[in-house]
């Protein structure tokens, strides 16, 4: 079996992560990853749109299209969604594996009571979702 | 004489990055075409792949797309019939949702 593939996702970007997805419960939190190269920079918060955002995640394709523009301007891209589990797990559920894009790397924060949270990456690979490794400092 | 697609409008068409691998590599494409419908088809000729993604096989936009000209969606404008200026810039948005 091969190594996990690997992405470095800094301490202050974890932090904003875990902060947004208590912010947003009971309801779900979500938003894009921008960064170079696939590698995600910064953290952005975006209006969850679901119907059920107790149980969902949707963003408003015009905010999208408003963050997309204004990373390729500054160099950067989209490199990644993210969304919380706001009782669960950090796995994405069946739900996540219908609705995700090949080629970003989705993140997802599972708040777990007391205060503790966990984080995990996730790739679309032959439409089935494989773990990276998520680091907090450059491997 | 010109052809009807070299009389239509120019217009650039931008590529969310999930898609990026069916067009080339490429963050944008200009196309011609002189409604939104007629830009989509132009773009799924020449990008069969990407075409595929984006189109159903009786030429609708997949429910998972959104396509919007500036910022005002292709529905908002009236659908796929909706006229394109030289200049417009189309912008395919994927659906980001999960659970």
């Amino acid at each position: 079996m091969g190594r996990m593939a690997e992405m470095r996702l800094p301490s202050p970007l974890r932090r904003a992560l875990a902060q947004h997805a208590r912010d947003a419960w009971p309801e779900e939190a979500c938003g894009l990853l921008v960064g170079v190269g696939g590698a995600p920079r910064e953290v952005v918060r975006l209006a969850n749109v679901a119907g059920d955002p107790l149980r969902r995640y949707a963003l408003d394709p015009l905010e999208y299209m408003r963050v997309e523009h204004a990373a390729e301007r500054r160099g950067l891209g989209v490199a990644g969604v993210w969304h919380s589990h706001p009782d669960g797990g950090a796995e994405p559920s069946e739900t996540d594996r219908r609705a995700a894009w090949p080629g970003w790397l989705y993140v997802i924060v599972g708040l777990q009571g007391e205060g503790q949270h966990c984080i995990r990456g996730w790739r679309l690979v032959a439409n089935e979702f494989v773990e990276e490794e998520l680091h907090a400092e450059q491997s | 004489m010109q052809s009807n697609r070299e009389r239509a409008p120019r217009v650039t068409v931008r590529i969310p990055p999930p898609l990026r691998p069916h067009a080339g590599d490429q963050p944008s494409l200009s196309v011609t075409g002189a409604t939104v419908g007629e830009v989509l088809a132009c773009l799924a000729r020449d990008y069969p792949d990407l075409g595929q993604r984006l189109l159903t096989p009786e030429g609708r936009v997949r429910p998972y797309v959104n396509v919007f000209v500036g910022e005002q969606s292709m529905t908002a404008r009236g659908g796929p019939e909706s006229a394109v200026a030289d200049g417009d810039v189309i912008a395919i948005i994927p659906a980001v949702a999960g659970g």
